[in-house]
């Protein structure tokens, strides 16, 4: 990866949602934690208060023109954001179609996903190929070899 | 002494130790596999093995696995086994900017000194270090979880508030499940897959991979830059050198995972995080720690592959297994009828000191291996192309992550956590003060609590918290950590106050 990254460049918009969100993630936790005995919500309510405290000192700093933190460059969000949903494909093939198959149709989205080249035929054949290989491996090891039971 | 030196170097146990390590170390380097499940894996193929061979090669696999673990660390940003978790705050900045071979060659000459001196503690110190251990309480285990905490400090890349605000949400994630005291079920909002908590390994692969395999795809530009000319290959001598510079952190880290590893339940996580803490505490350039700081690599592998050897002295001295390897080796040792306690070194003597031989036998093995291994997992690495790598990666995660629990429901929640720590990531959040919180918040909420109730029982609260020796220790370390940098920008103010004048 490219170790060029964004300069500061206005405000930290991206730091101000995230701090947002662990306020209301804290205040939400505040108000689970009184169904909790004495024990169990002692350290879930500190951690809440600690979190509101650093999340309102970010707010405020971000509104007093804090700027951003330097991130690495996204060249092409779409391809993440597809990922994610590959991810999310995957994970819904296991428990429909079995851990193998959902494994080779994971494997092929992500590949496709992550190839910025256009594809050649025997390219897109060996692809395949290795798609099918490379999965199999992983099941037998992992099913045979260690004995993790896949059903 | 030497016949048992001499029964360690027969050609059989020589070659468990190769085997074992090499063993060892392809597991560790995936990503959900860890040491446990290696030594577990492979125990069987042991039972009929004379016990000296049988412990030799469990050890040398548990060695192996606690230093692979730090391939994917520097290679890809996720720790291998939790072990890595702190090398991948150095290692993987360095791989970046193209030095990945020599970080892989400080990793294995830092994992072969901590071990093999861990080993030597446990053949010359057994005994008193498991005294120690025992005194290790309650309280001492919740300042050991503060004074890794601390640690957040140093990792907030950006704002301090961001990395404090993600140790938050990771102590959160270590919250969910069945409380220690008390039984609440917490976070759990319904869903059984949430009663047991979320396990540290899949938090880990989700919060580190997920986030690296989504910058992959975001760009077409190469994962690893490649060094030419003369920074280029194992860099060995420039490995050594640096090694050389950082020998006080280097026997330092060694002695915190020795010790570390000797109490029980700790582990390597907790020993290279402190190790690391500890280190770029103490160093002239601590402001290059987690930006590709050599220092940083040393400190936590030294520390993780110490623990190996100090897990053994509460293993072997009194029963109390260090880290769940070694209560996996204990269950070993008692099919081969041996009888755990401090009998054990005179009873068994001849199996002990071999095995304990066998060990640091297979500790040296590791370098040659190791460099080995290191230089075409790195050309292999940068070889691979991301149309390849991406799913090669992605696939190792979701078996990784399955195979801990059988479980679909760790892949779903090893994702989510994935994408939050994303998404987390480009608002500047870094991930190592979350995950510092997953594995921390455990260890210090059990720690308080039970100290809590010990120290209301005896009528003795302050002083079960603020009166034990070690604690006090491990305060003043927090106390330092923590005001250190500050006194010492004063201290260099006021020198060049002095100077100008």
């Amino acid at each position: 990866m490219s170790e060029t990254t964004h300069h500061a460049s206005g405000r930290d918009w991206p730091g101000l949602a995230a701090a947002a969100f662990c306020l209301g993630l804290a205040l939400y936790v505040l108000k689970l934690t009184q169904a909790y005995t004495t024990f169990g919500a002692v350290f879930p309510r500190t951690v809440a208060y600690v979190m509101i405290i650093a999340a309102v000192i970010l707010i405020a700093r971000v509104l007093a023109g804090m700027p951003r933190t330097p991130v690495t460059p996204i060249q092409s969000l779409w391809r993440p954001l597809a990922l994610v949903g590959v991810g999310a494909l995957w994970a819904t093939l296991i428990g429909w179609a079995g851990f193998f198959p959902a494994s080779v149709v994971g494997f092929i989205c992500a590949g496709l996903l992550a190839r910025f080249e256009p594809w050649t035929l025997p390219d897109l054949a060996r692809f395949l190929a290795i798609a099918v290989l490379i999965p199999s491996i992983g099941y037998a090891l992992f099913a045979f070899a260690l004995k993790v039971p896949f059903d | 002494m030497f016949e048992y030196l001499f029964q360690a170097l027969t050609p059989i146990n020589l070659m468990l130790a190769v085997v074992g390590v090499i063993a060892g170390v392809t597991i560790g380097g995936m990503p959900g596999l860890t040491a446990t499940m290696a030594v577990a894996v492979l125990t069987p193929l042991t039972f009929t093995m004379p016990a000296d061979s049988a412990l030799i090669a469990l050890a040398a696999i548990y060695m192996g696995a606690i230093y692979g673990g730090c391939y994917a660390a520097i290679l890809a940003n996720t720790p291998g086994t939790p072990s890595s978790i702190a090398t991948t705050f150095d290692g993987y900045p360095m791989a970046k900017r193209g030095d990945g071979q020599m970080a892989l060659s400080l990793a294995t000459i830092a994992s072969v000194t901590g071990g093999f001196l861990s080993v030597m503690a446990l053949l010359l110190l057994a005994p008193p270090l498991a005294k120690v251990a025992l005194a290790f309480g309650p309280p001492e285990y919740f300042w050991l979880a503060v004074l890794g905490l601390t640690l957040v400090a140093s990792l907030s890349k950006g704002t301090l508030m961001k990395g404090l605000l993600g140790a938050c949400l990771g102590l959160l994630i270590s919250f969910t499940g069945s409380a220690v005291i008390g039984g609440d079920m917490r976070f759990t909002f319904n869903q059984p897959a949430l009663v047991g908590g979320v396990d540290i390994i899949v938090a880990l692969i989700g919060i580190f991979c997920i986030p690296v395999i989504l910058d992959l795809v975001s760009s077409p530009d190469p994962h690893l830059e490649v060094n030419t000319g003369t920074k280029k290959g194992l860099r060995l001598g420039e490995a050594f050198g640096h090694v050389w510079r950082e020998k006080v952190n280097l026997l330092k880290s060694s002695g915190i995972g020795t010790l570390v590893g000797a109490l029980p339940a700790a582990g390597g996580s907790v020993a290279s995080l402190i190790a690391y803490s500890e280190a770029r505490r103490s160093a002239r350039n601590s402001d290059e720690y987690g930006k590709g700081a050599p220092g940083g690599i040393i400190a936590s592998e030294s520390a993780n592959n110490g623990t190996v050897g100090g897990g053994f002295i509460p293993t072997l001295v009194l029963g109390i297994p260090g880290t769940p390897p070694d209560a996996i080796i204990l269950g070993a040792l008692l099919v081969h009828g041996i009888r755990i306690g401090p009998d054990l070194f005179t009873e068994h003597s001849a199996v002990v000191y071999t095995f304990i031989f066998g060990l640091a036998i297979a500790t040296l093995i590791m370098l040659p291996i190791g460099l080995f291994m290191g230089r075409y997992a790195f050309k292999a690495f940068v070889a691979i192309p991301k149309t390849m790598l991406v799913p090669g990666i992605l696939l190792m995660t979701v078996l990784g992550t399955y195979a801990i629990h059988s479980s679909y429901a760790d892949v779903v929640m090893m994702l989510a956590l994935g994408v939050i720590a994303w998404i987390l990531s480009r608002a500047g959040f870094a991930p190592a003060p979350i995950v510092l919180g997953v594995v921390l918040g455990a260890i210090a909420e059990q720690g308080f609590v039970q100290a809590w109730l010990i120290g209301s029982a005896e009528d003795n609260l302050l002083g079960m918290y603020f009166g034990r020796p070690i604690s006090l220790v491990i305060i003043s370390l927090i106390v330092l950590g923590l005001f250190y940098p500050l006194i010492m920008k004063r201290f260099k103010k006021k020198l060049m106050v002095i100077d100008n004048e």
